[in-house]
């Protein structure tokens, strides 16, 4: 899996490409750090490339949401494929993003 | 169509290294289904939930896969060696709590129930034997 970080505007984006299943999830762990130390503006998690998310990487993106919640700003999501949306709905869990 | 009666099976390790040889296998039977890339992707979830657990918990050595494709129909024999561990009788995580209080674990068995038409467990000498019960629609 592809990780890109980049800041536009007001908000940290991060946007995934690829699988975020189990094999990866350490690697995407680690290309993560830097965002759990950006403390000072909102977040967002462009998924239009993102073909696929395990319950692992729905934790990552639940540990992401808390970081952000925890520093007094918000978390975004977008442009969920049918899978991901349906990982993220049924359990709940898109009720902490703010879809867009 | 070649697919309607196709059995696909694959040995695995019990590790991490284990988890791409899991995805070519998922993929191939997918690609001898002719399953659309969504079904496809929820029969991946429910398989990876289930091989994680054997991978994390189960102390096994070895795990086996079969894929038995019957029409639009796919059931998968997940065998291992380990403790005996049935997932069906797992307790469902208390989805009234809201989900950033939710207690972690629990979430994998969540989804294998809830995206597979139905899993059946049993206990077969010193091995587990789980089956997921998927149907799909074609790929376009």
């Amino acid at each position: 899996m592809d990780i890109n970080i980049s800041e536009q505007e007001d908000r940290l984006v991060v946007t995934f490409k690829g699988n975020m299943d189990n094999a990866s999830i350490r690697e995407a762990e680690q290309a993560l750090a830097p965002v759990f130390q950006c403390k000072d503006r909102d977040f967002l998690i462009d998924c239009s490339e993102l073909n696929y998310i395990s319950s692992r990487g729905l934790r990552l993106l639940v540990n992401l949401y808390k970081h952000f919640r925890d520093c007094g700003h918000s978390a975004f999501i977008r442009n969920m494929n049918k899978n991901v949306r349906e990982v993220l709905f049924n359990s709940g869990f898109l009720t902490l993003y703010v879809e867009e | 169509m070649a697919k309607k009666s196709d059995t696909l099976s694959v040995r695995l390790g019990v590790s991490e290294e284990a988890y791409p040889q899991l995805y070519d296998f998922l993929n191939e039977t997918a690609r001898t289904a002719k399953m659309d890339d969504y079904y496809a992707r929820r029969m991946r979830l429910v398989i990876e939930e289930a091989v994680g657990n054997i991978i994390g918990y189960s102390g096994a050595s070895e795990m086996t896969l079969v894929a038995a494709l019957s029409g639009n129909r796919v059931a998968i024999d997940i065998t291992d060696d380990g403790l005996p561990f049935d997932p069906t009788a797992f307790p469902e995580p208390d989805m009234s709590v809201p989900a950033d209080e939710r207690a972690e674990g629990g979430l994998g068995i969540f989804y294998m129930r809830q995206m597979s038409d139905r899993l059946a467990y049993r206990r077969d000498g010193d091995k587990n034997i789980l089956t997921v019960m998927l149907s799909f629609e074609d790929e376009e």
